[in-house]
């Protein structure tokens, strides 16, 4: 038997707020921050989900990616009570996508006109792989890695990390994902013809595409045995996690969301329960045609009409390999506070899917809850979040 | 973890027996250690991916020769993961996609250079290609990426996730990590002139591209095995140590030590083609002692003809030996 793995810490910086309070507030409220680009210049004008307000860079070769990660790690590690030096057993699971690319723009224009060009930018692309930087900055030498699973990093990274936990290879293990609102991906969204005009709309019948976001969420997780020795209690749990691929296409997903059903049945059969145990969904919901279309689909299928689901990418916007571990802190918030926010940009009925998800902020009951994450690429990932019942 | 087929595609070609070949013969200075084009034409593998870049088709290549390698096709693809492990993945691919916007603007580009682009692209095209269905994974690191991609394979075995899983590692030249390189790194003028970490006068290296990958299977018992070294592994007959990877356990002199990642140039995932050298030389029972390895500049002059080595530590903590039958 396992040592129960715990939450212990959990940080969340995106459009819909700084920090997990802030964050909550705001999807109550039904607020959206989706706006017009301001990060920087580009002929693609299109809806973006920025973070506002970010401090200033602390220096200027590093990437927003990596600030943002702070925001969160730092409100994580505040809350797990762990600080850089502890000594503790400590593994780093992070997942991206924009951070593990070499495609700085200017370096690389430079470099073409005169096959020459400075490194300032290369050396922050050296020093920004996530799970290095966290490792280093705790002074951590357990397992660390960047799953770069595209769309689905950040929900493999946290089955990443649980898998180490359970295999004893570390004691807490500092996972999530986290991605800036990049030119480079912006560019390629709009040309594969899957960013949207219009604010996004997970699962309505009028949706136009996804919105591109940015933001991080970090997870600490922990197993029991190492909270109980350090004196922190949390009755958040990871409790199952799934893979597998479509082997089907490069870029769409299976007509009929075979993958994803087999790896939300994985992450169930992990965590020991039935589908009916499930108290709501968090989608990944991005609002494209096909993935909303899968998704809501196979949801229906697996959980019947009854199930409450929601994406709160309607507040995020999607923020790729960031997504993951941001939707899983709003699932275990909305375990924990008892309470989901409403599918924002939902208001008509996809026939095709028959899916209404949450229309405002919802009461919701139960020990479980699902978040799953499809990726570009075929893959699928499904987390199975829990929370311990009150004695 | 039972090494049940290895595939790889490197400078000297593609398979074992060009691994075998290049290992074998004498050291010829050579001043580059790219793949050859021809190596990566394959139309019955590689029939379906005419839109995918080299880096995609030399990670395909080497998945798709470990499974041909261990002989057995795949029964239950959903039960088969692969991890694959990159320092810097397609980047040649993300530098053509900047080329399109510096050349169309941001509004004409092309999606499908977009999605080659991405460091995932070579494991979906790997997952259609051999039809596996279970977790596929890409992952990056800059230290050690091979060794972090072979400790998840070892738990996905161990907790039942899957039944076999292919664990690899790959990376590619090009001309601006040519360029970053030479900025970076002291570049040798001809690979008689690479000089490993551990030479006097400083490293010089050559950089390299290569893809491997290993199908390893849950079985502990018996075969070439390899795993993580553990505290309670037994010390290595011989170290196999990696040219750039600054890491060198010597033990002070007692434990024999040889270099050969050098016969593949200098990359980020040279102990994935160390591992596979020594998956070789224990699969074949027999040291590669060429006059740039053992017995010569880079390499102990211990003589292996009393017994072979039966132990082997891939830099890092990857360990492989023979257990069970193959023993004898």
């Amino acid at each position: 038997m396992c040592d129960p793995v715990l939450i212990t810490g959990m940080g969340v910086v995106s459009a819909a707020g700084s920090g997990l309070h802030e964050s909550l507030q705001s999807m109550a409220a039904g607020e959206r921050h989706a706006g017009p680009l301001t990060l920087f210049e580009s002929p693609v004008q299109l809806p973006v989900f920025e973070v506002r307000g970010l401090p200033p860079r602390q220096s200027p070769d590093r990437m927003r990616t990596m600030e943002l990660l702070e925001l969160a790690l730092a409100e994580a590690l505040a809350m797990a009570k762990l600080s850089p030096g502890s000594g503790l057993r400590i593994g780093t699971a992070l997942g991206t996508t924009v951070a593990c690319q070499l495609n700085d723009l200017n370096f690389y224009s430079t470099w073409r006109e005169t096959h020459s060009a400075p490194l300032d930018s290369v050396d922050g692309y050296l020093r920004g792989n996530l799970a290095e930087a966290v490792a280093e900055k705790l002074g951590s030498d357990g397992p660390h890695l960047v799953v770069v699973n595209a769309c689905s990093s950040g929900t493999d990274a946290i089955g990443a990390a649980l898998s180490w936990l359970n295999a004893g290879l570390c004691d807490i293990a500092i996972t999530g994902g986290a991605d800036e609102l990049n030119r480079i991906p912006l560019a390629g969204f709009k040309a594969l013809g899957v960013a949207g005009d219009q604010p996004c709309a997970p699962f309505d019948a009028n949706r136009k595409g996804l919105n591109l976001g940015e933001g991080a969420g970090v997870l600490i997780l922990e197993t029991a045995s190492s909270a109980a020795r350090r004196g922190i209690q949390s009755k958040l749990r990871v409790c199952g996690y799934g893979s597998s691929s479509d082997a089907y296409h490069l870029t769409a997903p299976h007509p009929a969301g075979e993958g994803l059903t087999r790896a939300i049945h994985a992450a169930l059969q992990q965590a020991g329960i039935q589908p009916s145990e499930i108290a709501f969904v968090n989608a990944h919901g991005t609002s494209t045609p096909d993935n909303d279309l899968v998704e809501g689909r196979a949801l229906l299928k697996l959980f019947g009409p009854d199930i409450k689901v929601l994406s709160t990418k309607g507040y995020t916007g999607h923020t790729l390999g960031a997504a993951g571990g941001i939707e899983a802190v709003f699932t275990a918030a909305g375990l924990s506070k008892g309470w989901i926010p409403g599918s924002a940009g939902f208001q008509t009925l996809d026939e095709a899917i028959g899916l209404v998800p949450t229309l405002g902020k919802t009461e919701i009951s139960g020990r479980y809850a699902l978040s799953t994450s499809l990726a570009f690429g075929g893959n699928n990932a499904a987390l199975v979040l829990g929370m311990e019942e009150s004695s | 973890m039972k090494l049940c087929g290895t595939g790889i595609v490197f400078s000297g070609g593609r398979g074992l027996s060009a691994l075998e070949a290049a290992l074998a013969a004498d050291f010829a200075p050579r001043s580059s250690f790219t793949v050859p084009s021809d190596v990566l034409k394959d139309r019955a593998v590689l029939g379906e991916m005419r839109r995918a870049d080299r880096f995609s088709k030399m990670a395909t290549l080497a998945a798709y020769d470990a499974v041909a390698e261990s002989g057995v096709p795949i029964e239950n693809p959903e039960r088969v993961g692969v991890i694959f492990a990159t320092a810097f993945g397609p980047h040649n691919t993300t530098f053509s996609f900047l080329d399109e916007i510096l050349a169309y603007g941001d509004a004409a580009v092309s999606p499908t250079v977009f999605s080659n682009s991405v460091h995932n692209a070579a494991v979906s095209y790997i997952s259609n290609t051999l039809k596996i269905k279970g977790p596929t994974w890409t992952i990056t690191c800059f230290k050690n990426p091979f060794q972090q991609a072979l400790q998840l394979a070892q738990i996905w075995l161990a907790e039942g996730r899957c039944d076999q899983v292919l664990a690899g590692a790959g990376d590619e030249c090009g001309t601006v990590l040519n360029y970053i390189c030479s900025q970076k790194l002291k570049i040798a003028e001809s690979s008689d002139q690479m000089r490993p970490f551990f030479d006097p006068a400083g490293p010089a290296v050559i950089p390299g591209e290569l893809a491997v990958f290993f199908l390893l299977s849950r079985d502990t018992t018996g075969g070439i095995q390899m795993e993580l070294q553990t505290e309670s592994s037994p010390p290595p007959d011989l170290l196999l140590v990696d040219f750039e990877s600054r890491e060198l356990d010597m033990r002070a002199g007692r434990v024999p030590a040889g270099c050969w990642s050098h016969r593949a140039g200098a990359t980020p995932v040279s102990q994935a083609f160390t591992c596979a050298v020594a998956g070789l030389m224990l699969k074949k029972k027999n040291i590669y002692c060429a006059a740039d390895m053992l017995n010569g500049r880079y390499g102990t002059d211990r003589d292996f003809s009393g017994g072979f080595p039966l132990r082997m530590k891939c830099g890092g903590r990857i360990y492989m030996q023979i257990k069970g039958k193959e023993k004898r």
